[in-house]
């Protein structure tokens, strides 16, 4: 959808929420799985309760932590590239509803294959697990509505409001 | 650890009555620094093996780990890690088809240029 002030949107959305899905991976590694610990990759199959079983979920933590990595540089690559192109606006209003957008399509991407479907692990392995996996998908519908708003709050009033300020000049 | 007095490593020898500032102090460091390494090789000798519990350590509790990690459920976990980041690509992907432009690419000087024409009597008195 090329916007009606003749600019191009598309490589900004999609590198901000590119971005936004590797920080928000970032995100969950960091905070649930090493600072808080409530959580591991596969542990609700291989429950940290022994050396070996601790060992084998960091791996898989790992390698987790290095495909977020991917889509983080990925997503820094493209935003790089939308920057280069003069019909793409450099709008903070967009970017930031891209990134809210990516961060919530992780928590809903993962928290629908990984906790609800593959159950390899829940976000909180103790207690009621439901509950949280729970709070967890909201939280990322919450923030892809949130997300689209932004975005398109930007496409209907302030960016033509700037374009006509544009054409003013 | 403790040492008898005439029984201490010559390193820990206060300096002589009278030595000059420069000396006592490059004999502190030396001091210091011995401390220091005796400090980590009794760290890294006093490690029990179960700590070495690498992938690719050498060690018993490395060779469980390694066993439990490419035993028979390997592709299973790795599909199992591996299979939210295709459905990110995709969205990605998604999003950047479905706000593409299409039609044909009007320059974008020549759009403002036109739309300047298309202004309201309220903007043309202000411009």
């Amino acid at each position: 959808m090329k916007d009606l002030n003749g600019t191009n949107r598309g490589p900004l959305i999609s590198a901000s929420a590119l971005l936004g899905i590797g920080l928000g991976g970032f995100v969950d590694g960091i905070l649930f799985h090493q600072i808080l610990q409530l959580h591991n990759m596969l542990s609700a199959k291989l429950p940290p309760t022994s050396l070996v079983n601790v060992e084998v979920n960091m791996v898989w933590d790992g390698l987790f932590h290095a495909l977020t990595w991917v889509m983080t540089a990925t997503g820094l690559g493209m935003l790089w590239h939308a920057m280069g192109q003069r019909d793409v606006p450099h709008s903070t209003r967009t970017f930031l509803g891209g990134l809210v957008l990516g961060w919530g399509l992780f928590n809903f991407v993962e928290g629908i294959i990984d906790h609800a479907i593959l159950g390899i692990h829940h976000v909180v392995e103790n207690g009621n697990h439901v509950l949280w996996d729970g709070v967890f998908l909201a939280s990322g519908v919450a923030m892809i509505a949130i997300g689209a708003f932004f975005i398109r709050s930007d496409s209907t009033q302030e960016f033509r409001a700037g374009e006509a300020a544009t054409a003013r000049r | 650890m403790s040492f008898a007095p005439g029984n201490r490593p010559s390193c820990w020898d206060s300096p002589p009555r009278g030595a000059p500032l420069r000396f006592m102090r490059k004999k502190r460091r030396r001091t210091s620094i011995a401390r220091a390494s005796l400090a980590i090789a009794l760290f890294v000798f006093a490690i029990p093996a179960a700590v070495t519990a690498c992938p690719i350590c050498h060690s018993e509790t490395g060779e469980q780990v390694r066993a439990a990690l490419f035993g028979p459920n390997f592709s299973v976990h790795l599909l199992s890690v591996l299979s939210p980041f295709p459905i990110f690509a995709a969205i990605v992907l998604g999003l950047r088809v479905a706000f593409a432009p299409r039609g044909p690419d009007i320059p974008r000087g020549v759009e403002s240029s036109n739309r300047s024409l298309d202004l309201s009597p309220q903007e043309k008195r202000s411009s």
